[in-house]
C-alpha cells in the first residue's frame, strides 16, 4: 500500500475557511510552514542518494544478554569508488556475508576493511563500475549549536530513507570525537548521516558512551541504552575523510596510548601527575618518571586530567604528540618537551617471581617452606627455613604486603631480599624472572597435609532460588590452612560424577582441595545463561569454605571449560586459577589486561589426537602474550581424566601459593 | 509585506489554535487495569458530533466501570458498539443527546509524508484529568512502514504500514490518541505500545486515517465486519527438499544457510545451484539464517514459482525455482 499525499482541498472550501476565520495571520503562516517542511526535504533529498542499506547474513543473535536487531542497517557512501562507513554496532555480530544495496537498486556484496576502535565505526568496500554519490562535509568551524539537524537512515524502508528531526546539541562531546544532537539516534540510523538544512553532513550516527573501554564486541553496542533519548551522537565525515587514506590501508584505527596513570582525584582539578610509567610503554621509552607532570600537549597547556583527555581520547595509535612535562618542584623543577608516539597496545603486565613457597604463617616475615627449583630464589641461596623480612623497599610481616612488594617489582630486575636465618640477618640480590609456568615435580611434596584413607562422601551444595545443583567432596583440613577450592562445571552425567570423585580422593585428602562438581541447568550443557548461577555459586562457596586466597580455581571440560574461562576472564578477580580440558577459548570472549593485582594462571590440558590441539595451541599463545602464564599438560586420549592427570593438577594447585 | 519574525509569531500563534481545537476532540478513557503496571487509563477521539469515541481495543476497555471524559470534563458511562480485531481499535459512544460534539471527520483522508512535522495528542501517563486538556508532543514522520512488531514473545497481527515517528508518543496511556499535521488534520491513530522487530527497540508509531477508516465506518454503520488475522499459509507449503536441496546443519541461532548437497535432477540442480552457495534472497525477502529460509518457504505454495538469489564467490547470482509435480510424486 502506497499512500498519496491529499492535502488539496477543493478551492470553495479554502475560500469559505479564509472568509469565516478572515485571519491576517492564516495567509502569512501557511506558506511559512511549508517552506519550513520544503527546506527538511529539499535538505533530506541531497543526501537520500548517499545513504545505503546494509544487509548481513549469519553471525550471532545476542551478545551477552543484548539482543542484536536483525533488520536492515545503515551506512554512508564515502568514496565515488566504494568505499561505505557504517557504525560498528551494526556489526557486533560479526556476520558471515554483508550486502549492500546501491542508489541504483543493484545489491552487492561488501568486504569489511577495517574498523576504527576509537570512534566506533567500519569502513566498508563495495566493487562498483559506477561512480557513486558522495555528500558534502560540513566543516567542523561551520558547526554552531542549535542548528538543525537531520539524522537519517534506511532501516525501515529500501527505497526511502527514514527521517528525525532536531538540534545540534553540543560539539567536542565525548573529549572532542563527536557532535550531539537531539534527534532521535537507534538502530534505525546508526551508520546513516546527520544532516544540515543545506543537505550537508555533519557526521556518522553511532551509539557512544563515556564508560566504555576501547575495544572488544560488547563496547560496539555501549551507549545503545541511550537510544531515541534525546541524546544521540555523531562522528563528524570531515573527520573521517581525514583518516580515509590510513584506513583504507586496512589495519584497525586503535585509540592511542601512552602508557601512564595519574594520581587518583577527581580528572577535573587534579592535574595529570603521574603516578606509574608502564614498562615498554612510549613514556617508558621517553623516560618520563613518575611525579613528572603533564603541562601542556602541543604547546596547550592543560591544568587537568580532563583537559589532557581532549587531547589524548582523539588521537589514534601511531600519532605524535608533544608533551611538555615538569619534573621536580619549586626552585629545582625542571621541565622538558617530549614528542610521542602514541601505542596501539602496551606490552601486557608480567607478574614478577622470587621462587618460594612460602609456610603457613606464624610469627612475624615470610617463613620459606619450599624452595622452587631453578628459581630466582634458588639461584641466590634462599633455603626452607629462612624468614623474609623485606622484599626491595617494602617490609614484609604479612604474606598480603610481600604479594604487594612483588606487584611492584618488574621480572628481570634485580633486587635486595632481607631475611633472617638461624637467628642472623642476611641481604642477598635476586634478579626476579616473570611467573613459571612448569608443574612442580612429586618430590617437592614429602609430607601430605592429610594421609587419612577415610573415604570422602559427596555432599549437597545448593542455592535455593536457582534449579541447577552441585555436589562436593571435603577433605579434614588443619585449622590454620585454608583449604584449596577447584569448582568444576561438570558433564551432568551422575555415572561420570562418581568417577570423578572417586578418582580425586586421594589429591583432595593430601593436598587439602575441595573438589565442586556443578551441573549445569540444562539437559544439554552449558550455556552462557548459567554464568549468573556459577558467579553465586562461587561467592557461596568462598564464603562457606574460606579457600586459601590463592588456590580458587574455576575448572571445565568441553563447553564447560569455555565457560570457566569466560566466568574467570569477565570477572577478573573471582578466581586465581582456570583448568580447562580440550577447550579452547571463547570466540566472544575479549581478553581483559592482566592486572597487577588480580593474578590468574591457566591450566590447559589436552587429550591425545584432540581436534582442538592447534585451536588450543593458538588460543595459549594468545594468553601468554597478554601476560597470563599458561601451564599445558597432554593426557590420554578419554573423556574422563587419567590419575597421573589429576595429581599433576593437584600439584599444580599447590604450586599456585608461589610468589 | 510580512516581515520575518512577525510570520513566526502567528506561526506560532496558528499552531496554538489549531492544537486547542484538537485537544476538544479528545477523550480520556478511565478503566481496568492498575495492577502490576498495567497502566488503567488511554485515549480515544471523537469521530462524530454524536459521541461516537474511537479507541485502542485493549484490557482497559474489560469493566463495567469505564469513564470516558471529555475534553471540558465531563464523564460519561460509554456503550461498546464493536471492534477490529487485527488493527486492534475498538468504537465506543457516550450517551449524548442534542449536541454538536467537536470531531475529526474520517471522510477527510488526510495523508503525510516522511520528513513531514506532525504533533501527537493523548493522555500519556495520565498527566491530564477532568477538564484538563490532553498533552502534546511535536516531531516529525521518521518513516512509512509496515509495523513489524511484536509485543513481549508475541508478533502483532496487524502488518499494514503505519507512521513513524520520532516523538515519544507511545508512552502509557497513549493509545488511542491522535497524530495530527500542523493544521490540525487527522494523520492517524496512535497505537499500542510494542518493540520493532527490525530495529529491536521501542516504536514510536501510529495507525493511518486510511487503514482503518473503511472498517470504522462499517462499525459506525452497525456492521461489524469480524476478521481473522491474515494466516495466508497455503494447503501444501513448499520445503527445501521438494526443491531438492539440503542445508547445512542448522546448528546455531543464525546458522548462515549455505546448501550442502543438491540432489540430483531436481527442480534446484536444473536451475544451476550448487553445494555451497549461500541463500540471501527468496522473493525480494532476505533469508538471514536456515531457520529463515525453512520459515520463508512455508508461505509459499508448493506450485509457486519463486525467485532464489544466492552467494557465489562473491557474486550475487539469481535463479527461479519451481517444484514441479513430477517431482512432487517421486
Amino acid at each position: 500500500m502506497k499512500m498519496q499525499k491529499t492535502r488539496i482541498l477543493p478551492y470553495s472550501v479554502v475560500a469559505m475557511v479564509f472568509c469565516l476565520v478572515c485571519h491576517e495571520s492564516l495567509t502569512a503562516t501557511e506558506p511559512a510552514d511549508a517552506l519550513v517542511d520544503a527546506t527538511f526535504h529539499n535538505a533530506t533529498a541531497e543526501v537520500a542518494d548517499s545513504v545505503v542499506q546494509i544487509r548481513t547474513v549469519g553471525g550471532l543473535d545476542r551478545i551477552g544478554k543484548t539482543q542484536l536487531s536483525q533488520g536492515p542497517l545503515t551506512g554512508l557512501i564515502v568514496s565515488a569508488d566504494g568505499y561505505i562507513v557504517s557504525s560498528a554496532y551494526n556489526f557486533a555480530q560479526q556476520p558471515s556475508s554483508i550486502l549492500v544495496r546501491l542508489p541504483s537498486g543493484k545489491q552487492v556484496p561488501a568486504e569489511l576493511v577495517a574498523r576504527d576502535l576509537n570512534r566506533m565505526l567500519v569502513l566498508l568496500k563495495v566493487e562498483t563500475d559506477q561512480m557513486l554519490p558522495v555528500p558534502t562535509p560540513i566543516l567542523e568551524e561551520e558547526m554552531a549549536v542549535g542548528q538543525w539537524a537531520i539524522a537519517l537512515g534506511r532501516t525501515f524502508q529500501t527505497d526511502e530513507v527514514d527521517i528525525s528531526l532536531g538540534i545540534i546539541s553540543a560539539l567536542n562531546r565525548m573529549h572532542g570525537r563527536v557532535v550531539q544532537t537531539d534527534a532521535n539516534v537507534s538502530p534505525a540510523n546508526y551508520g546513516g548521516p546527520l544532516v544540515d538544512i543545506r543537505g550537508r553532513v555533519y557526521g556518522v550516527l553511532v551509539p557512544m558512551s563515556p564508560q566504555a573501554g576501547d575495544s572488544g564486541p560488547e563496547n560496539a553496542l555501549a551507549g545503545v541504552e541511550f537510544y531515541d533519548s534525546g541524546i544521540g551522537f555523531a562522528v563528524p565525515l570531515v573527520h573521517i575523510f581525514s583518516v580515509m587514506d590510513r584506513w583504507r590501508e586496512g589495519d584497525d584505527l586503535l585509540p592511542g596510548k601512552m602508557g601512564v596513570s595519574f594520581k587518583s582525584g577527581s580528572p577535573y582539578t587534579e592535574p595529570p601527575l603521574i603516578a606509574t610509567v608502564w614498562p615498554g610503554s612510549p613514556a617508558a621509552e621517553a623516560g618520563w618518571k613518575p611525579n613528572d607532570t603533564i603541562i601542556a600537549v602541543n604547546g596547550a597547556a592543560v591544568d587537568s586530567q580532563n583537559q589532557l583527555q581532549f587531547h589524548l581520547k582523539p588521537s589514534y595509535a601511531g600519532d605524535k604528540l608533544t608533551f611538555s612535562l615538569r619534573r621536580g618542584v619549586g626552585e629545582s623543577a625542571e621541565e622538558y618537551d617530549s614528542p610521542i608516539v602514541l601505542s596501539g597496545k602496551l606490552a601486557s603486565y608480567r607478574h614478577s617471581f622470587l621462587g618460594i613457597l612460602p609456610a603457613t604463617s606464624e610469627g612475624e616475615g615470610i617463613k620459606v617452606e619450599h624452595v622452587w627449583p631453578e628459581s630466582p630464589a634458588a639461584a641466590a641461596g634462599i633455603q626452607p627455613q629462612d624468614r623474609i623480612t623485606k622484599i626491595g623497599d617494602h617490609a614484609t610481616p604479612t604474606l598480603s604486603k610481600a604479594w604487594i612488594a612483588m606487584h611492584n617489582a618488574q621480572p628481570g630486575e634485580t633486587i635486595e631480599i632481607d631475611l633472617e636465618r638461624e637467628g642472623e640477618v642476611e641481604s642477598l640480590p635476586v634478579k626476579l624472572t616473570s611467573l613459571p609456568e612448569e608443574i612442580l615435580k612429586e618430590s617437592l611434596f614429602s609430607d601430605p597435609r592429610n594421609d587419612s584413607n577415610e573415604q570422602l562422601e559427596p555432599q549437597l551444595l545448593k542455592l535455593p532460588e536457582f534449579a541447577q545443583e552441585a555436589y562436593f567432596i571435603q577433605p579434614k583440613t588443619p585449622e590454620a590452612e585454608r583449604p584449596g577450592l577447584v569448582i568444576w562445571l561438570g558433564s551432568g552425567n551422575e555415572d561420570e560424577e562418581r568417577i570423578m570423585f572417586d578418582s580425586w580422593q586421594k589429591d583432595c585428602q593430601e593436598r587439602g582441595i575441595i573438589l565442586v562438581i556443578v551441573r549445569s541447568a540444562s539437559e544439554s550443557g552449558w550455556m552462557s545463561d548459567d554464568m549468573e548461577y556459577l558467579e553465586q555459586l562461587t561467592r557461596l562457596a568462598v564464603s562457606r569454605f574460606r579457600p586459601h586466597p590463592r588456590q580458587l580455581i574455576i575448572a571445565g571440560q568441553g563447553k564447560g571449560g569455555q565457560l570457566a574461562y569466560a566466568l574467570a576472564f569477565k570477572q577478573l578477580g573471582i578466581a586465581n586459577g582456570v583448568i580447562a580440558d580440550n577447550a579452547p577459548l571463547p570466540r566472544t570472549l575479549k581478553l581483559p589486561d592482566n592486572s597487577p593485582n588480580r593474578q590468574l594462571a591457566v591450566l590447559s590440558i589436552l587429550p591425545e589426537g584432540s581436534t582442538f590441539t592447534s585451536l588450543v595451541k593458538h588460543d595459549n599463545e594468545q594468553l601468554r602474550e597478554e601476560g597470563y602464564p599458561v601451564s599445558q599438560l597432554e593426557r590420554p586420549t578419554g573423556p574422563m581424566l587419567d590419575q597421573t592427570t589429576i595429581s599433576a593438577i593437584g600439584r599444580w594447585i599447590a604450586g599456585l601459593n608461589r610468589f | 509585506m510580512t516581515t520575518m519574525p512577525q510570520a513566526t509569531w502567528s506561526a506560532e500563534a496558528k499552531l496554538t489554535e489549531v492544537i486547542r481545537s484538537a485537544q476538544t476532540k479528545i477523550v480520556k478513557i478511565f478503566g481496568a487495569g492498575g495492577l502490576r503496571q498495567l497502566e488503567a487509563h488511554q485515549t480515544g477521539i471523537l469521530i462524530s458530533p454524536s459521541g461516537h469515541v474511537l479507541t485502542a481495543l485493549s484490557y482497559v476497555l474489560d469493566t463495567d466501570d469505564l469513564a470516558v471524559v471529555l475534553d471540558d470534563g465531563r464523564s460519561f458511562l460509554p456503550e461498546y458498539l464493536g471492534s477490529d480485531p487485527v488493527l486492534e481499535l475498538a468504537l465506543l459512544r457516550i450517551p449524548i443527546e442534542d449536541e454538536n460534539l467537536p470531531y475529526f471527520d474520517l471522510q477527510t483522508n488526510t495523508s503525510a509524508r516522511v520528513g513531514d512535522r506532525i504533533l501527537a495528542l493523548s493522555n500519556l501517563y495520565s498527566i491530564a484529568t477532568g477538564d484538563e486538556p490532553v498533552s502534546v508532543l511535536q516531531g516529525t514522520i521518521t518513516a512509512i512502514a509496515p509495523l513489524e512488531a511484536r509485543r513481549g514473545a508475541f508478533t502483532t497481527a496487524n502488518r499494514e504500514e503505519v507512521y513513524v515517528v520520532d516523538a515519544y508518543a507511545n508512552n502509557p496511556g497513549a493509545a488511542g490518541g491522535a497524530l495530527i499535521d500542523w493544521q490540525g488534520n487527522l494523520l492517524g491513530v496512535l497505537g499500542k505500545e510494542v518493540k520493532s522487530r527490525v530495529t529491536g527497540t521501542w516504536l514510536n508509531y501510529a495507525l493511518p486515517t486510511v487503514s482503518f477508516a473503511g472498517s470504522v465506518n462499517k462499525l459506525l454503520a452497525g456492521h461489524e465486519t469480524p476478521r481473522k488475522p491474515p494466516s495466508q499459509l497455503p494447503e501444501q507449503s513448499l520445503t527445501a527438499e521438494l526443491l531438492g536441496m539440503r542445508l547445512v546443519p542448522d546448528v546455531l541461532p543464525l546458522t548462515p544457510p549455505y546448501i550442502d548437497s543438491i540432489r540430483r535432477a531436481s527442480p534446484a540442480e536444473r536451475a544451476g545451484l550448487r553445494a555451497d552457495d549461500l541463500i540471501v534472497f527468496v522473493s525480494d525477502r532476505q533469508i538471514t539464517s536456515c531457520r529463515a529460509l525453512y520459515e520463508a518457504l512455508k508461505y509459499h505454495d508448493v506450485r509457486e514459482e519463486i525467485e532464489v538469489s544466492v552467494l557465489r564467490d562473491g557474486e550475487l547470482v539469481e535463479v527461479t525455482l519451481q517444484a514441479n509435480d513430477e517431482n512432487a510424486e517421486n
